[in-house]
This record gives structure tokens, C-alpha cells and sequence, in this order.
């Protein structure tokens, strides 16, 4: 099971990567409080930048863990469908959980 | 060293086994691209460059995996037609079955969905590519028995459009070829019904049926560099909408 602070690492990990290759235009930070995921101007990635880092989580989290593993946003505790935001905390959460 | 052949051009081809499908992936083929192709059951085309996968479209977590595949395959998704649907008997409305409608809705319709989906991820990572998803002309016309049937067809259009202007920021393509009644395994069970493809075709612009060449054209119009700007249209052939 990937601890809280691992999954936040491989976060930070994905994120770097991403920014190294231009995708994500600056650097973004994993800390908890970070948002993701939102409706407005609080949101640290765009929708195509939020696609990408999921599934290049995705990759990384599955090669950690020696198997195929997919981020559903529905089954993460703490994400509300209709008011869409995500940070990095509960992600962690979830990536945790996930692993266990 | 990178593998040359992830300079080639990958085309996403769903129910390629037989039909329409088919002759989109040989077609693909032809233009030097290669082809990712599913079907429930075995595949049925013989080259180097195709890969099969057996996958149910309407299965969710098949279909992500199956992109998956490609995407660690192939590296690159250009092209995607999702093209796997059910054409069955028709019935009329007040007679159809529940479990009738939840096949139509889990495969025509969710099905494209999930195909829709998972392959515009690949393409939004990647940078660029053309959609294309296989509608009919059932939708204008309207005609008695196919209510489910084109109700999922008009469905596809609309979340076509949608997407289109969702990732039309990354430089993708969405369209809709919606063609008139071709002759298809389907259509030859549906045919078996009398007079059944002599009412069809009498209520098309062209009374015949439609190649699958002509639908091939009207799929590399889309794909062609000068259709970059194209996106959320529809195309039909044989029928005035």
C-alpha cells in the first residue's frame, strides 16, 4: 500500500515530468491543498493538462504497482460529481487506497 | 533507439471483423497506416500492420483497457471511427422489449461513449487526430421500427458535436458520416423481413444501396490535412436530410 506521502511524490514526479515535456506550461506543486481539479481560476491544470497528468499517473501508479490500475474520479471519497474539484490530498487518498 | 515504425500513423477502428468496419480498416491499411481493430469475436483481416483485439464495446473496462493496449502498442492514436453498432429487427416502439432498448443503448450508445472517450484521451496527450463516428440516415428518416435504433444514432451525433468542441483546442477533428442503407450481414438479416430493403432504399435520394468506398471517401475527406478546420459536422450519404 502507497503511503499518502508516496502517492504524493508520484504526483509531484508526474507532474514534473509533464512540465519537463511542455505540457503543463509552469511548475505545479503536489502539496495537499493544491486543486487539480476545479471550475475556476483555482485550478493549477487546464482540462487538457488535468487529462494528461491523470493518465500519466495512471502509468506510473500501475508500473509502481505491478498492475493494470485505473483512476475512476467517481470512486474517490471527498469528489462530488456536480461540484467538480479535486486536490491533491484527496487524490493521495485515494491513490492509497487504491494500492492497499 | 525509437522504432521507425511509431512514425506511422495509427488508425482506431471498432467492429472491424466484418462490414463497414472492415473495409474502413482495410482501407486505412491501404493508406499506409496501421490499424487498431476490435470485434467481439476473432479478427478477420491477414496483415502486418493490423492488430485485433476482441473487445465489447459495450463493456466499460474492456474498452479502457483496450486503449490502453494501443496507446503502450502503438504509442499514437491519429484516427478513430467508431463504427461497432447493433442493427437488429425492427420492431415498433410500443413493442419493443426492455431488454431490447438496454442492448441498444449499451452498445450503439454507450458503447461509442466509451470508445469516444478513452481514444480522444490518446489523442489530446499525443496532440491532434480526427474522429469519426458512424451515424445513419435512419436519424432524418424517421421511418416506423427504428425508434431505439436512430434514437442512439441521434445520440452519437449530438455527443459528437460536443466533443468536437471540447477538444477542438488540441487540434482534433469530430465528424459524423452518417450513411444510407448498406448491404451488410445485418442488413441481409434485416432483408430476410420481405419487402424490407425495397421500402428502405424507396425512401432514399439514391435508391440503392450505398458502397462501403463511398463512406472510405467521405472518412478520408475528414482525415485530410485540408479538413483540419472541419469539425462537428455531418455527413450524410445517399439521403437528403
Amino acid at each position: 500500500m502507497m503511503s499518502k506521502e508516496e502517492a504524493l511524490a508520484l504526483m509531484q514526479e508526474t507532474l514534473d515530468s509533464l512540465t519537463r515535456s511542455g505540457t503543463l506550461k509552469g511548475e505545479v506543486k503536489a502539496d495537499p491543498d493544491t486543486i487539480l481539479m476545479g471550475t475556476g481560476a483555482d485550478a493549477s491544470l487546464d482540462s487538457l493538462g488535468f487529462v494528461t497528468f491523470i493518465m500519466e499517473l495512471e502509468d506510473r501508479l500501475s508500473d509502481a504497482a505491478d498492475g493494470d490500475l485505473a483512476i475512476v474520479l467517481t470512486d474517490i471519497d471527498g469528489f462530488d460529481i456536480n461540484s467538480p474539484i479535486l486536490t491533491a490530498g484527496v487524490l493521495a487518498d485515494h491513490l492509497s487506497k487504491l494500492t492497499g | 533507439m525509437a522504432d521507425p515504425s511509431e512514425d506511422q500513423p495509427v488508425a482506431v477502428v471498432t467492429g472491424s471483423s466484418r462490414g463497414l468496419g472492415r473495409a474502413l480498416a482495410e482501407h486505412f491499411l491501404g493508406q499506409g497506416y496501421r490499424v487498431a481493430g476490435c470485434s467481439r469475436g476473432d479478427g478477420s483481416i491477414d496483415h502486418a500492420d493490423y492488430h485485433h483485439a476482441r473487445v465489447d464495446i459495450g463493456d466499460e473496462a474492456a474498452v479502457t483497457g483496450w486503449a490502453k493496449e494501443v496507446r503502450r502498442g502503438l504509442k499514437r492514436v491519429d484516427v478513430v471511427v467508431a463504427n461497432a453498432g447493433l442493427a437488429r429487427a425492427a420492431l415498433l416502439l410500443s413493442m419493443t422489449p426492455g431488454d431490447v432498448f438496454d442492448d441498444f443503448m449499451r452498445v450503439n450508445f454507450a458503447g461509442v461513449f466509451y470508445t469516444l472517450r478513452e481514444f480522444s484521451k490518446v489523442m489530446m496527450r499525443t496532440g491532434g487526430g480526427r474522429v469519426i463516428a458512424i451515424s445513419s440516415t435512419m436519424v432524418p428518416l424517421s421511418q416506423d421500427g427504428t425508434g431505439i435504433y436512430s434514437a442512439t444514432k441521434a445520440g452519437i451525433t449530438s455527443m459528437t458535436k460536443v466533443l468536437a468542441r471540447e477538444i477542438a483546442p488540441q487540434g482534433i477533428t469530430c465528424n459524423v458520416i452518417a450513411p444510407a442503407m448498406m448491404r451488410t450481414d445485418a442488413s441481409a438479416e434485416l432483408a430476410k423481413d420481405g419487402d424490407w430493403e425495397e421500402r428502405m432504399l424507396a425512401l432514399q435520394t439514391f435508391p440503392r444501396a450505398i458502397d462501403f468506398d463511398e463512406v472510405c471517401h467521405a472518412a478520408d475527406f475528414f482525415v485530410s490535412e485540408k479538413a483540419r478546420s472541419i469539425t462537428g459536422q455531418v455527413v450524410y450519404i445517399g439521403v437528403v436530410d
